[in-house]
């Protein structure tokens, strides 16, 4: 673009731009009734189909075993608890594999097992 | 996660601003009411779980969407009609429609105002909606969003999906031929 065609300064551009908008909201007040009615009209149908709110559900309130009521919060096996299982995983795991081993010498032919 | 009050609320501060808008860009007042209606029941369809500081930015970009799916239409639409239309029937009679016809005159509100001053308020505005219905696309966007909107040169390439350095420039010529073309009429803002 040839800044020298241009009749505003960057500075000056702001200042009608701003100008321009004021005038511009200061029309968009005085729309016919028809149209504000229909506006309105189109609101209210909006709103009817707003999405809904995500409904947050409560965290259950048990009785433990001294019947105090507790609100079931438990930090300690909150953060552990999901590892136990995998700990007996890999125990159990290895515990098949020694238990196959042993199971092959007895009745295996020694070619047959892993060296 | 704004609340029905403030959905309604947001709705009612801006559906006369975007009507405006989407009657600069499609130039007929019941399509641009469809696209505002549409662009509302979008809103609070899909987006109304959002923070109620979100809308104004989800709003532009939904409403900017439906302006040029409503563009994206036509063209359908006005390649079937070509198609099976008369060739020799003119295609251009809706050019003569003006937009601000819809533009009412001040109502019995402003009865206090100066008439003269009314009318060349009415005038000086006439002239600069017809201006800003010229300007290319993608400038009027531009122009609308960062000054009549409001957003920041940052928002508005966000709504826009371009870069900022194109915000920037749209903005810059949008404003220059603005002021050439009422310049021209003898206005100067």
């Amino acid at each position: 673009m040839n800044r020298n065609h241009d009749i505003l300064n960057p500075t000056e551009v702001d200042q009608f731009g701003l100008t321009a908008a004021a005038l511009l909201r200061e029309g968009s007040q005085s729309l016919p009734a028809g149209i504000k009615d229909r506006l309105y009209a189109a609101r209210l149908k909006a709103i009817s189909v707003k999405k809904p709110e995500k409904v947050r559900i409560q965290q259950h309130v048990l009785a433990n075993i001294t019947g105090n009521w507790s609100s079931g919060s438990r930090p300690f096996w909150d953060k552990v608890g999901w590892i136990a299982p995998l700990i007996v995983l890999v125990f159990g795991l290895i515990g098949i594999a020694n238990g196959s081993k042993t199971l092959g010498s007895t009745i295996l032919p020694n070619w047959m097992l892993p060296s | 996660m704004a609340s029905p009050q403030e959905l309604s609320d947001f709705l009612s501060s801006v559906e006369q601003r975007a009507f405006k808008q989407a009657v600069y860009a499609v130039r007929d007042d019941d399509a641009a009411l469809d696209i505002v209606q549409d662009a509302m029941i979008k809103l609070a369809e899909k987006y109304g779980d959002r923070p109620a500081s979100e809308l104004p930015l989800v709003f532009t970009r939904i409403l900017q969407n439906r302006i040029h799916d409503w563009f994206r239409r036509q063209k359908v639409r006005n390649t079937w009609v070509t198609l099976f239309s008369n060739m020799g029937k003119k295609s251009d009679e809706n050019d003569d429609f003006d937009p601000l016809e819809s533009l009412s005159a001040p109502d019995d509100s402003e009865i206090h105002q100066d008439g003269a001053f009314k009318l060349e308020r009415t005038q000086l505005l006439e002239s600069l909606e017809s201006e800003i219905s010229k300007l290319p696309a993608r400038q009027r966007e531009a122009f609308l969003m960062r000054y009549w909107d409001e957003l920041s040169i940052t928002e508005t390439a966000l709504a826009m999906s371009c870069s900022e350095g194109s915000v920037k420039t749209h903005c810059s010529r949008a404003t220059q031929a603005l002021a050439k073309a009422l310049k021209l009429k003898g206005i100067t803002l």
